[in-house]
């Protein structure tokens, strides 16, 4: 165990009056250079401006990452974040957020949303959030308990897959822990690699598996059974109890069949990218072929028992067991994690791939390795269409046909990719990165935003998804809003999607919300089935204070802007984003549900930041717009920021 | 003449007239009486339907048609789909 100095973890919590429910009051800071740790308390107005998770990250991190930091070096911070309403009983307050300065997306701010059980028992643990610098000398793993944190030697776990390293762990210090850690692919700093939690679930993209792999830290171990204080345990009880009798939407496919209930009607719709972005689902992947890796296939598994995050009332996660056959799982007695619909889309629809049961061995070495499941089979889409293309040969492939549909190529070169073998080393670190290493080769195929592989929902389906796509201080994100994310008893106009005017205040309005549901700790799908009218008032019921509509929607606004300018003074300028012409519609597909459409987004883009009151060239925010939000210790750094300017948008005065 | 109205793996086989015109609006109106749970799922209360849903006809969007006048025939397919994000 490395001395701690001095610096021990202190009893000292922050007093009555000081913080509100749904905080535990503090942040743990650890030195992984010098071991040393040291307790944070939080301010009350830190929290009320930013809320928790990655808004109370971001607004930290601006201040203690510097400028121009090596994304992999120790001076970045990783953080593991928890909102308010994580680990209460608010619908469904189960994530947490991972968050640092990404390797994958030319160094701007990157985060990772996660459910399980990790995020509550942080909490528990005593902490509302753990932030990580410097780079320890050899492998550790930081181990909270109660409140006590230690760091501990993980020379022993270095190497281990996910799946065998919590077994250990949970041998080592009891069975009612919970874990956050990373497989080999993370320790190799792979930007495809990703965090993982309860051996199965995974805060996947911006390539955080390689920070935490640069900081030689294994896993953060948390256990604990305090309470997370409650403004109004009545109260959030009473408001659970309502929100859970209401009518929601989409309960009762997510609750059958998970998110693996909408992959054949996507392929069917155009949501879903098909053949590398290439192909129509209708003609590509007819709904025969679908319906392999959709729903009723999925949940008639053998041994199919649903999985819940905590708190959970929806349960759209599920275990399966596959013993046999040339894709028996190897691990926890054959039994593996359900596919959720991004997994079976980027390795089934995606690839032209219909057998399910790879894609379940697939997902068992993804989880296991600590590899993004996007992230992969995106890169593994790129270079099957290299390899059908004639640009690649199987010499290069370490002799895989790499050919659409082909599931034991697909299921080996993942592994490959997990264990930077062969091949599979051109690959580890995304499209990107292979692309340039191959000597730019398939410029069409290469379908990423700023180094970020875009997941399975197409804004040529959803028009409103670009903004978010290409505005969002994390690119090619759905979970960052946009008009694919519309909640129950929202007041806005929609109208028809592929007219792309007037369309900013409503896709502002939904940028906004989002990041209130993402820092409060709230699950998407809570935030999709249930009246957004239940966020404030469940905030209010747990912290105490007083939420309403426009004041969350203000708050998100300040959350989006923090995000924003974090990239903006590493001098990123997501209008200089490359735009993948596949995305877009450039030139439009000829065939399938989306045929002809080519989305219209500098205009989208144009008008959102017009009405943000944000340069139309550079993105930086106006002092105004900074004013309005209380931002006022910006407005000096955003007048020095240096970022490219953007051609004007056409049509522009 | 009749039809198949679907959402997901639940199907619905409806029966018209063989000389009524009937369009996909109409098609979705009809289940009201018998499916009313189905209906209020598809349609708001003004009997429109409700934007997080795409309707289909044997497999291509409405859009590429008449949208909801998309008028149909014997054997169709109207297939009803929630947009939902997955992850």
């Amino acid at each position: 165990m490395i001395s701690l100095g001095k610096e021990q973890v202190h009893e000292t919590r922050a007093k009555e009056d000081e913080m509100s429910g749904g905080y535990m009051g503090k942040i743990l800071n650890v030195n992984l250079t010098t071991g040393k740790t040291q307790e944070e308390q939080l301010g009350q107005e830190l929290c009320r401006d930013y809320i928790g998770g990655y808004g109370m990250a971001a607004r930290l991190l601006y201040d203690r990452i510097p400028a121009g930091a090596n994304p992999l070096g120790p001076d970045n911070i990783l953080g593991l974040l928890t909102g308010p309403l994580t680990g209460t009983p608010a619908v469904i307050g189960s994530r947490f957020v991972a968050v640092a300065k990404s390797p994958k997306t030319a160094g701007g701010w990157g985060d990772a949303n996660c459910g399980g059980y990790f995020g509550p028992h942080l909490k528990f643990a005593g902490y509302d959030g753990v932030f990580l610098g410097g780079a320890a000398p050899k492998p550790l793993y930081l181990f909270i308990n109660e409140g006590k944190a230690q760091l501990l030697d993980a020379s022993d776990l270095w190497g281990l897959g996910v799946t065998t390293l919590e077994d250990v762990l949970k041998e080592r210090h009891g069975k009612d822990i919970q874990i956050c850690s990373i497989g080999p692919a993370g320790e190799m700093l792979s930007l495809t690699a990703c965090i993982m939690n309860d051996k199965e679930r995974a805060a996947g993209r911006s390539g955080l598996g390689a920070v935490m792999g640069s900081k030689r830290l294994k896993a953060v171990v948390v256990r604990g059974r305090m309470k997370v204080p409650l403004h109004d345990k009545e109260k959030i009880t009473e408001l659970r109890k309502k929100i859970l009798k209401q009518p929601a939407p989409f309960f009762e496919t997510l609750h059958n069949y998970g998110t693996c209930g909408i992959t054949h009607d996507s392929a069917l719709s155009g949501d879903s990218p098909v053949k590398n972005w290439g192909g129509a689902g209708t003609v590509d992947f007819p709904s025969e072929r679908a319906r392999k890796i959709s729903d009723k296939a999925v949940v008639t598994l053998e041994g199919y028992k649903p999985y819940a995050c905590w708190g959970c009332p929806i349960a759209c996660g599920g275990k399966v067991v596959q013993k046999s056959g040339r894709f028996a799982l190897e691990l926890s007695n054959e039994v593996g994690h359900k596919p959720e619909y991004e997994t079976l889309c980027m390795f089934g629809t995606n690839l032209l791939n219909d057998d399910l049961a790879s894609i379940v061995k697939i997902n068992e070495i993804c989880n296991n390795l600590g590899l993004d499941t996007i992230t992969v089979g995106a890169t593994i889409g790129y270079i099957i269409e290299c390899y059908e293309s004639g640009l690649l040969t199987k010499k290069d492939t370490d002799g895989l046909e790499m050919t659409w549909g082909n599931a034991e190529t697909i299921v080996a070169m993942t592994e490959k990719i997990g264990r930077r073998e062969g091949f599979g080393d051109v690959l580890a670190d995304g499209i990107r990165v292979a692309w340039e290493k191959l000597g730019r080769i398939g410029t069409e195929y290469a379908v990423h935003i700023e180094g970020e592989e875009v997941p399975a929902h197409d804004p040529k389906f959803t028009p409103g998804l670009a903004p978010a796509y290409l505005l969002a201080a994390t690119p090619a994100r759905h979970t960052q809003g946009g008009e694919l994310l519309i909640p129950p008893g929202l007041e806005i106009t929609q109208g028809d999607k592929y007219v792309y005017t007037e369309k900013a205040e409503t896709h502002w309005k939904l940028l906004s919300l989002v990041e209130v549901c993402n820092a409060a700790g709230l699950c998407m799908f809570g935030y999709l089935n249930y009246p957004i009218q239940a966020i404030p008032e469940q905030l209010a019921a747990v912290t105490g204070w007083d939420y309403e509509m426009d004041g969350m929607q203000k708050t998100g606004t300040r959350i989006f802007t923090m995000r924003h300018a974090f990239n903006l003074r590493e001098g990123l300028n997501p209008l200089t984003r490359n735009v993948p012409g596949r995305l877009v519609g450039t030139p439009p597909l000829s065939e399938g549900n989306v045929r002809g459409v080519t989305v219209d987004y500098k205009t989208l883009n144009r008008e959102l930041l017009e009405a943000a009151g944000w340069d139309t060239r550079t993105t930086v925010p106006s002092k105004e717009s900074l004013r309005r939000l209380g931002m006022d210790f910006l407005i000096d750094d955003m007048a020095r920021v240096n970022v490219p300017a953007a051609a004007p948008f056409p049509n522009s005065d | 003449m009749r039809l198949r109205l679907a959402c997901g793996h639940r199907k619905l086989w409806l029966h018209f007239p063989e000389d009524m015109p009937v369009n996909v609006a109409q098609a979705l109106q009809s289940v009201k009486d018998k499916y009313p749970e189905v209906y209020e799922r598809w349609c708001d209360s003004k009997g429109r339907l409700r934007s997080s849903l795409a309707v289909f006809v044997n497999s291509e969007h409405t859009r590429y048609r008449k949208g909801m006048d998309t008028e149909l025939s014997d054997g169709d397919e109207v297939y009803v789909i929630p947009i939902i994000a997955g992850g």
